[in-house]
């Protein structure tokens, strides 16, 4: 049975609800419970799990709480439901670690040596709360999304003219002295300094760095629309020119989708007059031949990206590195010929953007269209998200899944609904999902993932493929990650771009 | 005689045996009672020094209900407690200010209206907790008047006093050591750390007490920090109160 009600004009953060529904989920007479904000995405994916919303009266700032149950009285399940959102938070440990002040100005009061501003407000705020912070000599990392592309502009500029520097808006990682911020994995620092127009694409080359013993110092987000003709790069050639100067640094490297024409040829440029080695990674753009004589590199991977660097560091042949990665691994190609007979399409389900983007690149290559909800090619739209059709990469980290809910890296649960219905969906050969762990995202994204293997009813499964984004010095630990999943009878892959290759062997073409 | 190994005391307990009643046992504080109703503890950590307290190692096996005689007359005195004498810098005014927020995330947007009509009474009791967030308030904000305005904490304190029924055994006592110009050893740290020019230590001393229980470390910052506010600056006396910095 089905049940849903509004709780007008009652706003509880993301981690709140997604802990309140995971209680309530303990209830044994609790199938499954939602607590979200009435968001149109929302209560779209609420109708596609069979509740009940035509009759439902709400706007974007009230709650929906709704609860698949048997046996047991809704309503106090509903009410079961409040007395938890009530209840005072326990403090967690990072809460003891330090003071936390509540203003800017306490802020700068107590932390008079600050030179970074993280800032995560709504979006509308977010262009003030950015000024005040630039004004006050603060370089910014802007979190918030929703930002106007203009008011954008308009920050950056204005930082420029200051010497700061704003990474974002919507820039979720950042690694300062080796020390991640936001979503980021753990290493100890290194030579190798990193500009990212991508987030995910930073952890996957900081993790890839890592699987060949080698650190990052500093990890520098720009946010995806900088390296956009209108913003024109300003971010990014910023980040480009202090790690550039920053004698800690023996290496660069440039991540991030295809910048504008007259964008890249500055970057280029920069990087070609620059005395550091550089490598390029602006994933589907068209890669370059390596300059040698000014060590600038291309890579057409993130973990191209990554190997290049290390080969570089270490002195080693850049082609020979580049050389294995290029085609599939014959052992893991053998490990899938061994799990399944079933043939079908692909489906990804990825949490990552930049890795959704960069795999899309890779099967395109491979298998012709991809349909997604942020498709390479216009035409191969999906009509609806929530469906998949032919071989399809969805991304469950855009806006219209995380409005109002945490993103998929943070909270699998909605992923994980959608992972039992493509492993049931008998035109499905090939499932491909990532885990990216590191601090922020959740703390066993394998179990859950397990778990929902568990629930699948299929008489065989298909083909089941994953990639772990992390390290061993994450706190979810890569390792186990990769130990669990394997035992629930995935094969997982060592890169992003590996998996897909991989992928792409097994799926079938597919034609809308 | 209850034996008990003790490091020291602080000057208010008495040189004399004190027949006590065991009221709370935690894992770092044993909370007892005299005769008239004052609380006494026993402390396993120096950080935990305040009004009539004994360090004391290991703390002793007792429970709840239990009466024991405590002599720690030839314990040495190790900690004053009470406030200190010097004034905050001005540079902390914006630090003082944020614990104000804190009224607002504890639902204690009533508890500025009734500071403001001066029916500090009402606060007594107010609120969940072990010590209902208005007391912790309340406490706070004698502490800071205390700190300050002498006269001004003796009316707030006469108001104060005869309500004290109205709450529980624990609080009774934060508020009428407040009232005394008592202060445990992180008050002391905090006054000390708002009259130096040391971030480091103040965010320190700051999170030490916001740390305290659930919401009541936060309370009493927000009625600590809305005393420095409601009897100097709004009185126009503001640059006389806050010395100037030399930073």
């Amino acid at each position: 049975m089905k049940y849903t009600r509004v709780v007008r004009g009652k706003y509880y953060d993301s981690v709140t609800l997604m802990l309140a529904a995971k209680e309530l989920q303990n209830i044994d007479e609790v199938n499954d419970a939602s607590l979200s904000m009435a968001t149109d995405a929302n209560l779209r994916i609420l109708e596609a799990a069979d509740y009940e919303i035509s009759a439902i009266n709400s706007n974007p700032s009230d709650l929906v709480i709704a609860i698949d149950y048997s046996g047991i009285d809704p309503e106090e399940a509903f009410e079961r439901a409040i007395e938890i959102l009530e209840r005072p938070r326990a403090h967690s440990a990072d809460e003891e670690t330090d003071y936390t002040p509540r203003s800017l100005e306490g802020a700068l009061s107590v932390f008079p040596d600050a030179n970074l501003a993280l800032i995560s407000v709504a979006g509308q705020y977010a262009g003030d709360v950015t000024k005040d912070c630039l004004d006050r000599g603060l370089n910014v990392m802007l979190y918030s999304d929703n930002v106007p592309l203009e008011t954008e502009i308009e920050l950056k500029q204005m930082a420029s003219e200051k010497n700061l520097i704003v990474m974002g808006p919507d820039c979720g990682t950042a690694i300062i002295k080796g020390i991640g911020i936001g979503f980021a994995n753990a290493f100890p620092a290194g030579p190798v300094g990193i500009v990212a127009a991508a987030g995910t694409g930073l952890q996957e080359v900081h993790v890839q760095l890592a699987k060949r013993e080698i650190g990052v110092l500093h990890g520098l987000g720009t946010g995806g629309r900088d390296v956009r003709e209108s913003v024109g790069g300003i971010s990014f050639l910023l980040a480009m020119e202090a790690l550039i100067d920053d004698e800690g640094i023996e290496c660069l490297i440039l991540v991030g989708k295809p910048p504008a024409k007259d964008v890249l040829e500055t970057i280029i440029t920069n990087a070609t007059v620059c005395s550091k080695p550089v490598v390029v990674a602006f994933l589907g753009a068209a890669v370059g031949e390596d300059d040698e004589m000014n060590k600038v590199y291309f890579a057409g991977t993130l973990e191209e990206a990554a190997a290049i660097a290390a080969a570089v560091l270490k002195n080693e042949d850049v082609a020979a590195a580049r050389k294995s990665l290029r085609e599939v691994n014959p052992d893991l190609k053998r490990s899938c010929e061994a799990k399944t007979n079933r043939t079908g399409f692909l489906r990804g389900l990825y949490s990552g953007g930049t890795l959704a983007y960069e795999a899309q690149q890779i099967l395109s290559k491979k298998l012709g269209a991809i349909y997604s909800n942020t498709p390479l090619d216009s035409r191969y739209k999906l009509r609806d998200s929530l469906r998949a059709e032919g071989n399809c990469i969805i991304d469950y980290g855009e806006d219209e899944f995380t409005q109002g809910r945490l993103h998929p890296m943070m909270d699998l649960a909605f992923r994980c609904e959608r992972l039992v219905e493509q492993l049931e969906d008998k035109d499905v050969g090939v499932v491909l999902i990532d885990l990216v762990l590191g601090y922020g995202s959740h703390p066993d994204p394998a179990a859950e993932v397990t778990d929902a293997v568990a629930k699948a009813r299929a008489e065989e499964l298909p083909l089941m493929i994953a990639y772990v984004c992390g390290t061993d010095q994450d706190p979810q630990k890569a390792q186990e990650q990769t130990r669990i999943l394997e035992q629930s009878g995935f094969v997982v892959c060592p890169s992003n771009a590996q998996a897909a290759l991989l992928a792409g062997e097994f799926a079938s073409r597919s034609d809308r | 005689m209850t034996p008990v190994r003790a490091l020291g005391k602080s000057l208010d307990w008495e040189n004399t045996p004190v027949r006590l009643t065991v009221r709370e046992v935690f894992h770092q504080v044993v909370n007892l009672e005299n005769q008239e109703g004052l609380r006494y503890s026993l402390i396993s950590d120096s950080s935990n020094y305040q009004a009539r307290s004994a360090l004391v190692v290991p703390l002793p096996r007792v429970c709840p209900g239990e009466s024991i005689i405590i002599d720690l007359s030839e314990t040495p005195s190790k900690f004053s407690p009470v406030l200190p004498s010097c004034k905050p810098l001005k540079e902390w005014i914006p630090v003082v200010e944020d614990w104000l927020q804190y009224l607002i995330d504890n639902d204690l947007n009533l508890a500025l209206s009734y500071i403001e009509n001066e029916s500090l009474a009402s606060l007594i009791g107010l609120g969940p907790g072990k010590t209902p967030s208005g007391d912790d308030l309340l406490a706070g904000y004698i502490t800071g008047t205390r700190w300050l305005d002498a006269d001004e904490a003796c009316k707030v304190c006469d108001d104060v006093l005869p309500h004290l029924p109205l709450t529980n055994w624990f609080s009774q006592n934060m508020i009428a050591d407040a009232c005394r110009a008592k202060a445990s050893a992180t008050v002391q740290d905090l006054c000390n750390d708002l009259s130096t020019s040391n971030p480091t230590r103040l965010r320190s001393s700051a999170r030490r007490i916001a740390a305290t229980g659930d919401t009541s470390g936060k309370s009493w910052l927000a009625g600590f920090g809305f005393a420095l506010f409601s009897h100097f600056f709004r009185e126009g006396r503001y640059d006389e109160i806050y010395e100037s910095s030399s930073r």
